[in-house]
């Protein structure tokens, strides 16, 4: 399947871009962050403060499946004022 | 009454093209004798379609009937450090009505990189008394209430009563989920702005709209803190985004351009990028 993936600020350094597609057998949320770990080096975990989204929710629960042309956005917690 | 400011107005107005204007010095001495506010004095002449000169670069983007919904405009400003204090000279400077300004907090040396209304010789002080005292150098025809208290669920209705926009200036994200939630409670649209290090972000938020709960999540699960922990609040991204904002409270007072509802807009200022994320309008994490 394909799905989208976008990224703000010091996040999209890891990718390159911005927002990019990505083709894998993915099934689940978790298996994407698989995925962005071994092919960019991208652990979400050793990122604090940041926030995932998919289709502009969200998303809390890792074993989330994924579906063809979804869209997962990695965002960071921007608070101060 | 008004038939007779309005003469006097007339009176008083310089001829110009395209429009007819007044200075500082006509209003405050229309508002004496007239024994008004400069505030109404300016509000009758736009409806006249005389201009305050101290508006006339605005008018040709925002147009006479702009100017006057703005002068019109009562807005909230809950915050002022750095994102607050910048808007609240945006504001001041755009001819808003009145302004309601809510700050617990008093100014503290490390604010002095950023927050446009501290000054070496206001440390200590509070930061809603400063930015009445900002907005009555800038513009003596805004109203401002200043409030040296922090938001909190008990006494947000009381600082928005009244507003037409509340305008989210905070720095942690518990005070903003109460501010949303006063804003919808009393129907009146919020404009989110936030930053850490050379980011920031704008989303506006109106009654009935999930905004917020759907960016961090709901109340009892949000965090507090951001990446800010980290890379701190530098002198340029609080002015970006007030500015962001401050253009979003224009567009939704003269109710033109486009908002940014159930969309979030991030700037980074170190790559000159900027991107959207779409929100749900449905929310909630799951």
């Amino acid at each position: 399947m394909r799905v989208t993936v976008q990224t703000v600020s010091d996040l999209s350094h890891h990718f390159g871009s911005g927002e990019f597609q990505v083709t894998l057998p993915a099934r689940s949320v978790g298996d994407l962050l698989d995925h962005l770990k071994q092919a960019y080096g991208f652990d979400l975990a050793a990122h604090e403060h940041t926030m995932l989204f998919l289709n502009g929710r969200g998303c809390v629960d890792l074993s989330r499946p994924l579906r063809d042309g979804d869209h997962v956005a990695i965002v960071p917690i921007l608070a101060a004022g | 009454m008004a038939d007779t400011l309005a003469a006097m107005v007339q009176s008083r107005a310089k001829a110009g093209a395209p429009h007819p204007t007044l200075t500082i010095r006509d209003v405050g001495e229309l508002a004496a004798a007239a024994g008004v506010t400069r505030r109404e004095v300016e509000l009758c002449a736009l409806a006249e379609g005389v201009v305050p000169r101290r508006y006339l670069r605005n008018i040709g983007t925002l147009g006479v009937e702009g100017q006057l919904k703005l002068r019109r405009a009562r807005v909230a400003v809950i915050g002022a450090g750095g994102l607050g204090g910048a808007l609240v000279e945006l504001l001041a400077r755009l001819g808003v009505g009145a302004l309601v300004v809510a700050d617990g907090d008093t100014f503290t040396e490390d604010n002095l990189n950023r927050q446009l209304l501290s000054t070496e010789g206001t440390i200590g002080e509070g930061k809603a008394a400063a930015a009445a005292e900002r907005v009555s150098r800038i513009n003596s025809a805004v109203e401002v209430l200043p409030h040296k208290m922090f938001v909190d669920d008990a006494n947000a209705d009381g600082f928005l009563l009244g507003c037409d926009l509340v305008i989210d200036a905070l720095d942690n994200i518990p005070s903003r989920l109460v501010l949303q939630r006063a804003a919808a409670r009393l129907r009146i649209p919020f404009i989110h702005g936030a930053i850490a290090g050379f980011v920031g972000e704008l989303m506006t938020v109106f009654p009935g709209d999930r905004g917020l709960e759907v960016l961090y999540g709901e109340a009892a699960h949000a965090p507090e803190k951001g990446i800010e922990v980290t890379v701190g609040t530098p002198t340029v991204t609080p002015v970006a985004v007030a500015a962001l904002q401050a253009a979003e409270a224009v567009k939704v007072i003269t109710g033109t351009g486009e908002l940014m509802r159930d969309r979030v807009l991030f700037i980074d200022l170190e790559t000159g990028s900027s991107s959207t994320l779409e929100l749900s309008p449905r929310g909630g994490a799951r």
